[in-house]
């Protein structure tokens, strides 16, 4: 097998205000100015109006539990290492929608729906991400 | 006639179809298989290679071995000169796709005989059947680090759906177990050993609510399609081969995060108007080949086209619905779960409602179907394709 990738993020113009946020221990999210409606992942237009650029906020970190699973088995050495881990989507309370890790939540107490807090974890060596846990 | 139902019914035929009965070929690169494909298909259909005008196919994948520009390389390793040549990338969903717009092309005079073909070596070809959605630059930069993989990814909306509408384990094991009733009939099924709803539960758990045995099966693998005219068809080996009589094609997200209801596919948008360009519903259909990746791509993809209500299909299932006599066998030759899945499945889906059509299928043959509808989806429920093939007549 040829060696797999690196999992960590190939960094941007865009994502290096997001993960500035995170270092400073804040969940950024952008927010169409005419609208008002959140997006979540960043890019540097509005989805949907190319010609719009977004605006950035801090997000208050409160989030429900849209959907989980634990992932008990993974082919990537990365991961597997890291196994069981609660890979989640949740809804954040400004609208969006993101990719996460659910933490310090035992199995048999997930359910969907369930009100969550943010909490900046070392999920990989050098990264910190941006988790959630009960609220 | 409205733009949803503007697709040339019943213009063209499938007049050649081609499983390669390879599970495990170590050693063999996936470039090889297509040539044994095309070149058996092209057999079936007494066309020959001088006369394909037409190529589709897509090498994204690692295992499919492909670069860039790999419909050209293909081609040129095959030994075909194209003049019309489609790559679209809807992952499993993509043969369909190719189907679809080998038809208008056809219809539109772009070329006379299309061969579509699909390899790959998902199990032993030395690249890595990378586990994630996207890369790590761009939009996956924000999920490849959480680890989302392709099976953590149905597993998401598997929990989602079970959530809102009480599915149950039990009805998604009874999935699998009937698909692993017909690959049992199937001599070129790649397990064929019975299997029970315990024996699923009991396997080991991979990504919370899916078990491996709800997961499909890893082969090495490829297969081939020849179209033409329906005009040309009736010279042809076959005669008139099966007719592409619908289609439907649709884009739903990349990143899980920006799925909006994990609870349905985009077949609700392909399958709509693989009706509406069929001129049939839903009620007509007895027969088909559903995308079977996981337990749950099945469940999903039942309701989006329709053939159950929202919520319902587990009852649906565990009422025997999808065995024989049931009221819609599906994967009649085992499936992704338990046939054939090196990758992408829909050409095998493809194929094996065209051996249905023709009175062939290896697995379980109902009595003269006159219809079959095929569903692809691609990637982690990203993309979706339908067809609606009439027997010849």
């Amino acid at each position: 097998m040829i060696e797999v990738d690196s999992i960590l993020p190939a960094k941007d113009a865009v994502s290096t205000q997001w993960f500035e946020g995170i270092a400073q221990g804040k969940l950024l999210l952008q927010r169409d100015p005419k609208t008002g409606k959140a997006q979540f992942y960043p890019r540097a237009h509005i989805a949907g109006a190319p010609d719009r650029e977004p605006e950035w906020f801090e997000a208050s970190g409160k989030a429900t539990l849209y959907t989980y699973t634990v992932v008990k088995r993974s082919v990537h050495p990365q991961f597997a290492s890291c196994t069981p881990f609660t890979l989640a989507v949740v809804d954040l309370a400004e609208g969006a929608r993101m990719t996460t890790w659910i933490v310090d939540v035992p199995e048999e107490e997930l359910r969907c729906d369930m009100p969550l807090k943010v909490t900046f974890r070392d999920i990989h060596p050098g990264l910190t991400m941006p988790c959630f846990t009960k609220a | 006639m409205t733009a949803s139902d503007a697709f040339p019914r019943g213009s063209a035929c499938i007049v050649g179809a081609f499983e390669s009965p390879r599970r495990k070929a170590p050693n063999i690169h996936p470039y090889q298989i297509h040539a044994e494909v095309i070149g058996a298909a092209l057999a079936d259909s007494g066309i020959g290679i001088e006369e394909v005008d037409g190529f589709a196919t897509a090498a994204s994948f690692p295992a499919e071995a492909g670069w860039q520009l790999n419909a050209v390389e293909i081609a040129e390793y095959v030994g075909l000169k194209p003049s019309w040549i489609d790559s679209t990338d809807l992952g499993g969903a993509m043969s369909l796709s190719h189907v679809g717009h080998a038809v208008a092309a056809i219809n539109a005079g772009l070329c006379k005989v299309a061969v579509i073909s699909y390899a790959s070596s998902g199990r032993s070809w030395q690249l890595p059947a990378t586990d994630f959605n996207t890369g790590r630059s761009g939009p996956g930069q924000y999920e490849v680090p959480y680890g989302a993989s392709t099976i953590s990814a149905y597993a998401l909306a598997a929990t989602r759906y079970m959530h809102q509408y009480g599915l149950t384990s039990e009805q998604l094991a009874q999935i699998a177990v009937q698909m692993r009733a017909y690959a049992a009939l199937n001599p070129q099924a790649m397990y064929r050993n019975p299997i029970t709803v315990d024996e699923v539960l009991s396997s080991p758990m991979i990504s919370t609510p899916l078990h491996k045995l709800d997961c499909c099966v890893v082969s090495d693998s490829g297969g081939a399609l020849v179209i033409t005219s329906k005009e040309r068809a009736r010279d042809s080996k076959r005669g008139k081969g099966p007719v592409v009589l619908g289609f439907g094609e649709a884009a739903s997200h990349a990143q899980m995060n920006q799925m909006a209801d994990m609870t349905t596919t985009a077949a609700e948008f392909s399958g709509k108007r693989a009706f509406a360009t069929a001129g049939l519903t839903p009620a007509d259909i007895k027969v088909a080949q559903i995308y079977d990746s996981f337990t749950i791509t099945v469940a999903l993809s039942l309701e989006a086209l329709g053939f159950c209500k929202r919520g319902e299909v587990g009852e649906f299932v565990a009422s025997g619905q999808l065995a024989p006599g049931g009221r819609l066998p599906i994967n009649t030759d085992g499936g992704g779960l338990s046939s054939n899945h090196s990758g992408r499945r829909g050409m095998y889906a493809i194929i094996e409602a065209v051996r249905q059509l023709r009175g062939e299928s290896p697995g379980y043959q109902l009595d003269n179907p006159e219809l079959c509808l095929v569903n692809g989806t691609g990637g982690w429920l990203s993309a979706t394709a339908t067809l609606i093939l009439g027997k010849a007549s």
